[in-house]
């Protein structure tokens, strides 16, 4: 036995759970080898100090504060994707069946991209909360906070940003209705020169919008264009509707 | 003998949020140009709370952040940058950085408000989003957008740009252009003199006192407008509402000539106009004599124009 193989069986020794054939083997090398006779020495005073302290009950919130993390892990798992699911079995099955990383990622990038291909309708668990939230801004009446009974902060400014963009777009849905009564009394020079300018902002809308929903950063300060679009267009449509002059 | 036990979990669900008090600090920076060098425009950024701006006679900029955290890590997260750029604006911007642990932060709980002192001459351009910014005596003009928050402009000079989503712009004693967009939100004007004023509100009411304009352009979607002041001779101006009341009080000094249109109600102008009736619920009416006469669209769809004088 070596002082090598010490190193690595010194703490089942103390703990008592060597078996007697290596226990012996341990013993005759610590009667030779004094640095490893006081490490061993030193591992047995630090477990005696140890054992002699006053018992130590964590704090109730502790646990209730681990318990809700354990919930709330336990949760976003739960929300996760089919997707996320596999990929975690085929990586269980990987180690077990040692099935080398790069095959087991193959497999699974050819499921997602099967997945997608069928136009799957599983999101991670990220997007289904996003989801949610804009579902209850856009269910919620009129004066009703509903991101306040959000939890976190960052969920409170991803909802904040969905209620102002439903404020925005209902304003435009307003307007646009109010264009559609007007514009009967327009020429058809001017009601195509306007339908310019509308599909001019929409198209900037649609781009900006794209670059939100690939943007992983979800801060207020991603919407400045897409908001400075809605000004103008609800500008060019207050104009129309309201100002008389498309 | 429930109400025991429940006066205690009272007591102790008090004791609890007594514990958890904010932690708040507070830091002063001050900035200064080097010499023969002046600040020419101040950019802020605080999408963590209010930002109020004070114009002073000096060429430095004073800057007090009141941070409050839940706890010391959060606070330790919540950040001020300056960067000065020599040829270029200064700028504030705040965050808060990502943590080392995935532990959420309690909604509502972590804040930033920025009060600022900066040169008078300095155009400032600031954003907030859920936040109110307060602006006061400055000669250079303003660019302002609170997505979801108050504006109040007072004692500034120059253009004025106000942007907001929701919630209401105060205009008082401002000398210059004003262009204010407020999806949802009153407008308030006191004291307003320059050569133009362009506001678009979808849902609010506009008010305007002692407001001296040359060219005025003001559309509301859903709400009233009440503006008082003096129009001047060959200024334009143009104020409707869609869903509203459309009432102007003005001056006698300027010839005027006015062209009103409420499609479902009534148009009153003072017995001095020489009024006449068209198609389409539109009258018109002139009154004084001169070659530049303020030109005045008035229109609403469902509401009842009222034109007076004093």
């Amino acid at each position: 036995m070596r002082c090598r193989d010490i190193h690595e069986l010194v703490t089942a020794y103390v703990e008592g759970e060597l078996d007697e054939r290596r226990s012996s083997a341990l013993r005759g090398h610590l009667r030779v080898c004094t640095v490893c006779a006081e490490m061993v020495e030193d591992e047995v005073r630090v477990r005696e100090l140890a054992g002699a302290l006053e018992p130590l009950d964590p704090p109730a919130e502790l646990w209730s504060a681990i318990d809700a993390r354990l919930a709330d892990a336990e949760i976003a798992d739960a929300r996760r994707s089919r997707v996320w699911l596999w990929w975690q079995r085929a990586l269980d099955g990987a180690r077990r069946y040692r099935i080398p990383l790069g095959v087991a990622g193959a497999a699974a990038a050819a499921a997602l991209a099967l997945l997608v291909a069928r136009g799957g309708d599983e999101r991670p668990a990220g997007e289904s909360r996003v989801a949610e939230l804009a579902t209850a801004v856009k269910s919620s009446a009129p004066g009703d906070d509903p991101c306040g009974a959000v939890a976190t902060h960052d969920e409170q400014t991803l909802c904040q940003m969905h209620q102002e963009d439903r404020r925005y777009l209902d304003a435009i849905a307003e307007l646009t209705q109010l264009v559609a009564e007007e514009r009967t009394a327009w020429s058809a020079a001017d009601a195509s020169r306007f339908d310019a300018a509308l599909a001019e902002l929409d198209r900037a809308a649609g781009d900006e919008l794209k670059r939100l929903a690939v943007a992983a950063a979800a801060a207020p300060s991603s919407r400045d264009p897409l908001y400075s679009i809605y000004q103008q267009k609800i500008d060019l449509l207050s104009r129309a509707a309201v100002g008389g002059a498309p | 003998m429930r109400v025991i036990p429940l006066a205690a979990i009272l007591l102790s669900a008090l004791a609890g949020t007594a514990a958890a008090e904010p932690v708040v600090e507070r830091d002063v920076v001050e900035l200064s140009p080097v010499k023969g060098e002046h600040i020419a425009k101040l950019a802020i950024d605080n999408r963590l709370g209010d930002v109020r701006i004070e114009g002073h006679d000096r060429e430095s900029i004073s800057i007090i952040a009141v941070k409050r955290a839940p706890d010391h890590e959060t606070l330790e997260r919540l950040k001020v940058s300056l960067v000065p750029d020599p040829s270029g604006p200064v700028s504030i911007s705040t965050a808060l950085l990502a943590g080392q642990e995935a532990r959420p932060i309690p909604a509502g709980s972590v804040r930033i408000d920025l009060i600022i002192m900066a040169p008078r001459s300095a155009l400032i351009d600031a954003k907030v989003w859920k936040g109110r910014i307060a602006i006061k005596g400055v000669d250079a003009g303003a660019e302002l957008t609170a997505v979801d928050g108050d504006i109040d402009v007072e004692q500034v000079s120059g253009s004025v740009s106000t942007e907001s989503n929701h919630g209401s712009h105060s205009f008082a004693q401002v000398f210059g252009a004003i262009d204010a967009h407020a999806t949802e939100g009153d407008l308030d004007l006191d004291v307003v003199r320059g050569e133009r004023l362009a506001a678009v509100v979808h849902q609010g009411h506009v008010i305007g006192r002692k407001v001296r304009v040359r060219d005025i352009s003001i559309r509301v979607t859903r709400g009233d407008i009440d503006l008082s002041g003096e129009a001047m001779a060959g200024g334009h101006y143009s104020i409707a509402s869609y869903w509203g009341n459309v009432q102007v009080r003005l001056g006698k000094k300027v010839p005027m000539h006015i062209r009103a249109q409420a499609r479902a109600g009534l148009v009153t102008l003072p017995g001095r106009f020489r009024r006449q009736n068209l198609d389409g619920g539109v009258v018109t009416g002139d009154a004084g004599a001169g070659r530049s006469p303020a030109d005045l669209d008035l229109r609403t769809r469902v509401g009842i124009i009222t034109v007076s004088e004093f």
